[in-house]
């Protein structure tokens, strides 16, 4: 049966009225109506519902709702906006790491907890923590890319000389 | 084509600017058709009820219970299917006969997901076995096993159905020259056979749409196929509805590679929307999306090329046998996959029989080339097989053969554009061919291999394009060809902002609205810069030119000494007025009618391109000077590790070079090369449906995996080179490239491989199982052979 339920997402706290069993990216999606998180497979295999809790990339597909209680969840809606973008979403953008796009959300906030918790990633580290996450258009070339870029941007950032 | 007057060197166009959807995709805001389902309270959500069986009779069929469940609105099986059938989608729903595991037996529409799947559940059906036929060379006899589809003759009226080969969709023959002759000068003949497996698009995105059934009988439809017109057409075809009563509208898709051009959600949701009296989403699941949504033809390839001494081929005799799976849609003759045969070499003695072919398996239809990549498979490592046995450099082979610029094909067709040797040249260069890899200690055996191939252009449809030029000088570009991901809206603003000579910014771009948006097909064999970009070049010309006449008056200058360049009106030899100026403001005292133009109300410009058509071919012999449109061309190389003791194979670099003409976006290009290769690497060594009895097992991104980031080369070891060989009519000299884009990289891996290994796989893909299994064999043998 349903039950209410607190989700803080992005900095806000949103109430829900939910069945349990829903995924968090049921939820995201139908209730709160952030549709960045994407649904590529339901069955956690392609990372396109990728969304970051507590600095973790999880994906949305596999958590359900009570599991994510009292926990901070930042989806691509909270990253950036339209005038003050995420030096990932700019890279995405400059370094043409985006086709067909359905990925490219999941993509980002997976990158994002990648490069917090590693800022000085490899391309080694950046392929094996994002391959949990699938993209079909580009080959990963222009992926790996623009993560090395928005990691190189961040780390003038936060040590400007 | 003239484009803007007093020629400056292009300023847009060739560049790489941005994407125009880049922003909105990183932001997440991006609209695909599954986010607009919030739009939608008291939507009805669909779930199918799929056979189990390849092929079966449905002897019960009971929905009576499902129907009675609290909150299902309505209840489909094929009884209520319309009697037509089209060929731009398989059948709705089975009728009598199941005739591939995972096909549509009955659907639900209910107030949840999950209340329609506990529906579905309800469903009861029995079915009785028949006997299925998976293997095409085994379905294409006289008598097979099983009939695939007992209406295939009558509902497609076939002129090539003949009774006698049942499963047999269509035949095509090409006779060039004399092949008996021809073996009969050869010093050398070699003959194989190669296949492929059936392989998934698996594009992102699964299938989607939405369907609202409208009060006076119309429907609108949200949906991520490709071509809006074309749902258009098809759905009210189908179902008998007004044509201007349906409206299809298309958010952006989710990858498609040729999976979203046979509509396979569309005609189930809108007769249950229909059924509903309301509105419906329906999407496949991953697994529906490999049961019951396209695949990539399987196909044969037996092939036989008699050669001089001195490496020229005198004769060739190929016959190609494509697997259309249980399709109802793709009737084909398997002459779209023999083109990738005829468009490399001069062959002057040609042989071919190609045959489209069904079987129970999932049905198969376009995929990023369309059957060339896997008849080019053959073609290309037979090349290098034939390279081998007369001691020659497999590039030396290929340049004694390759067809140049005006020279016929075996079709009969003069090559206006063809890029394809300096593709291989460059290639064979950067990967250094000609030095052998040095091998280092440990199981893992290096090796470089090469290969090439062409795709035709299918000269098909029409395309039209709008522009508003409003009066600050910002232009809106209607279209309506798709964009999956390969950039179409930024190469529309592109040419738009080219030919009115404004920055990007200015440009918005619409797309994808049949009650908005001009006539187009659908982005397919590569052809949207081609054939929508043509189309828009003459809509910008032709509101420049109503704009340049409302200055004649205004400026006092004639037509031809005026021009529109960034909003404002050049004269020669004059400062010239701004666009803006020549808008005139009107009231209820002022003419509002007559010729000039007014503020607020756009100048409209109007293109509209479509190919030159084909010639018709003799059936018996298949000659035509124009049976395609044009070529894009393109060759690879790769080097890799094979590992002897577990037969698995690392790509280590990747050189991919293409001929797309003049490259309207070169990153964007470089996006198509690269994204081919990682999806033609899962082809060649990893992707494969595996089956029991006919059912696939393996139907999820876990079990049927495609390439992720570990299965790529490092990003300095993926190099894209463009050799582009202009084709005068594309616009600025472009071409196409999505679809080149896979086909030399398989050849090119079993090349290297035996470059490696010294084994010769004919069968992709090329699995760690099968690799192994091959060295196994050859150990054997070896073994054997010493000790006899
Ligand atoms: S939708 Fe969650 S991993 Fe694919
Ligand atoms: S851009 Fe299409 S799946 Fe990644």
């Amino acid at each position: 049966m349903k039950q209410r339920k607190e989700l803080n997402v992005n900095g806000k706290i949103y109430e829900v009225f939910v069945e349990p069993w829903r995924t968090l990216l049921e939820v995201l999606r139908e209730e709160l109506h952030l549709t960045g998180a994407k649904m590529g497979c339901d069955d956690g295999n392609c990372g396109a519902c990728t969304v970051v809790i507590d600095g973790k990339a999880i994906k949305g597909c596999l958590m359900l709702v009570p599991q994510a209680k009292g926990k901070k969840i930042l989806t691509i809606e909270g990253l950036g906006s339209g005038e003050n973008l995420h030096p990932l979403q700019q890279a995405f953008i400059d370094h043409f790491a985006v086709q067909c796009g359905f990925c490219t959300p999941g993509m980002i906030m997976s990158a994002k907890a990648l490069l917090d918790e590693k800022p000085d990633a490899t391309e080694e580290e950046i392929r094996s923590g994002l391959q949990g996450n699938i993209c079909r258009c580009t080959g990963y070339v222009k992926i790996v890319e623009a993560v090395e870029a928005a990691r190189d941007k961040l780390a003038q950032k936060s040590n400007p000389l | 084509m003239s484009s803007n007057k007093f020629p400056t060197p292009t300023s847009v166009v060739g560049k790489s600017v941005p994407r125009v959807d880049a922003l909105d995709k990183v932001l997440g805001r991006a609209q695909f058709t599954a986010d607009l389902q919030r739009n939608f309270p008291g939507l009805f959500h669909i779930k199918v009820l799929r056979s189990p069986h390849a092929h079966a009779r449905i002897v019960k069929l009971d929905t009576s219970q499902a129907g009675k469940l609290p909150g299902v609105r309505a209840v489909v099986t094929g009884k209520d299917c319309p009697e037509k059938v089209s060929f731009r989608a398989p059948r709705i729903l089975a009728l009598e006969e199941v005739i591939w595991a995972g096909e549509g037996v009955a659907a639900v529409a209910a107030e949840s997901p999950e209340i329609a799947q506990e529906a579905i559940e309800l469903i009861q059906v029995e079915y009785e076995k028949l006997p299925a036929v998976f293997d095409a060379e085994e379905a294409m006899q006289p008598n097979p096993p099983a009939i695939v589809d007992r209406l295939l003759g009558q509902y497609r009226g076939s002129p090539q159905f003949t009774p006698e080969a049942p499963n047999v969709t269509g035949h095509f023959k090409l006779r060039a020259g004399d092949v008996e002759k021809g073996f009969a000068e050869a010093d050398i003949i070699l003959e194989n056979r190669f296949s492929t497996s059936r392989i998934s698009h698996s594009q992102l995105e699964p299938a989607s749409c939405i369907v609202r059934a409208e009060s006076d009988g119309g429907i609108i439809t949200w949906t991520n196929g490709q071509g809006v017109y074309v749902i258009k057409g098809l759905i009210s075809d189908l179902f008998g509805l007004a044509v201007g009563k349906v409206r299809v509208i298309n958010p952006y898709q989710g990858g498609s590679f040729g999976s979203r051009l046979r509509h396979y959600v569309e005609p189930l949701a809108t007769l249950l929307a229909l059924k509903a009296r309301g509105t419906v989403q329906f999407t496949y699941s991953r697994q529906e999306m490999y049961l019951a949504a396209s695949t990539r033809l399987p196909v044969v390839t037996y092939i036989k090329t008699g050669a001089k001494k001195d490496g020229t081929i005198v004769a060739q005799q190929m016959k190609i046998i494509v697997d259309n799976g249980a399709s109802y849609a793709a009737i084909q003759d398997g002459r779209m996959a023999a083109s990738g045969a005829v468009c490399v070499y001069r062959i002057a003695n040609f042989f071919m029989d190609s045959y489209g072919v069904n079987t129970n398996t999932p049905w198969a239809g376009a995929y990023r080339g369309l059957g060339t990549p896997q008849v080019a498979w053959a073609v290309e490592c037979q090349m290098d097989m034939l390279a081998e046995n007369l001691g020659m450099s497999p590039i030396e082979l290929r340049r004694k053969n390759v067809l140049r610029r005006g020279e016929k094909n075996a079709y009969g067709e003069i090559i206006e554009s063809i890029g394809v040797m300096d593709c291989l040249e460059k290639v064979a260069q950067e990967i250094k061919l000609e030095e052998p890899c040095v091998q280092e200690p440990g199981p893992w055996r290096k090796g470089k291999g090469v290969a090439m191939g062409g795709k035709q252009n299918t000269p098909r449809g029409h395309s039209e394009a709008e522009v508003l030029v409003h009066e600050d000088g910002t232009v809106e570009v209607l279209y309506s060809a798709d964009e999956q991901g390969m950039g179409s809206e930024t190469v529309m603003a592109q040419i738009a902002a080219e030919e009115f000579r404004i920055p990007m910014g200015q440009v918005r771009v619409r797309r994808g609205d049949t009650a908005i948006t001009p006539y187009d097909t659908f982005s397919a064999s590569s052809f949207t810069t081609y054939n929508t970009g043509n189309a828009l070049r003459m809509a910008c010309q032709d509101a420049m030119r109503q704009i340049l006449q409302a200055a004649t008056q205004k400026m006092e200058a004639p037509l031809d000494d005026l021009a529109l360049v960034n909003g404002k009106i050049i004269v020669k030899g004059s400062p010239g007025m701004a666009l803006a100026d020549l808008f005139e403001p009107f009231s209820i005292f002022t003419p509002q009618g007559g010729a000039s133009l007014k503020k607020g109300t756009p100048v409209r410009g109007r293109g509209v391109f479509a190919p030159t058509p084909a010639i018709p071919w003799d059936p018996q012999t298949g000659l035509t000077p124009k049976m395609w449109n044009w070529y894009q061309y393109n060759a690879c190389g790769v080097e890799l590790v094979v590992n002897i003791e577990t037969g698995e194979i690392k790509i280590l670099q990747g050189v991919f070079a293409a001929d797309m003409g003049f490259p309207i976006n070169p990153k964007m290009c470089e996006g198509q090369i690269e994204g081919g290769f990682g999806m033609a690497i899962g082809a060649s060594i990893m992707e494969e449906y595996i089956y029991e009895n006919g059912l696939m097992t393996n139907c999820s991104y876990g079990d049927y995996r495609i390439p992720t980031f570990r299965e790529m080369p490092l990003r300095r070891n993926v190099k894209a080179i463009f050799s582009p060989d202009p084709l005068p009519e594309g616009p600025w000299g472009a071409k196409g490239i999505g679809e080149g884009t896979m086909i030399a990289v398989a050849p090119a891996i079993a090349n290297a491989v035996y470059n490696a290994i010294g084994i010769r796989i004919k069968d992709l893909p090329l699995s760690a199982e099968r690799v192994l299994r091959r060295i196994k064999e050859k150990e054997k043998n070896d073994q054997d052979f010493l000790h006899n």
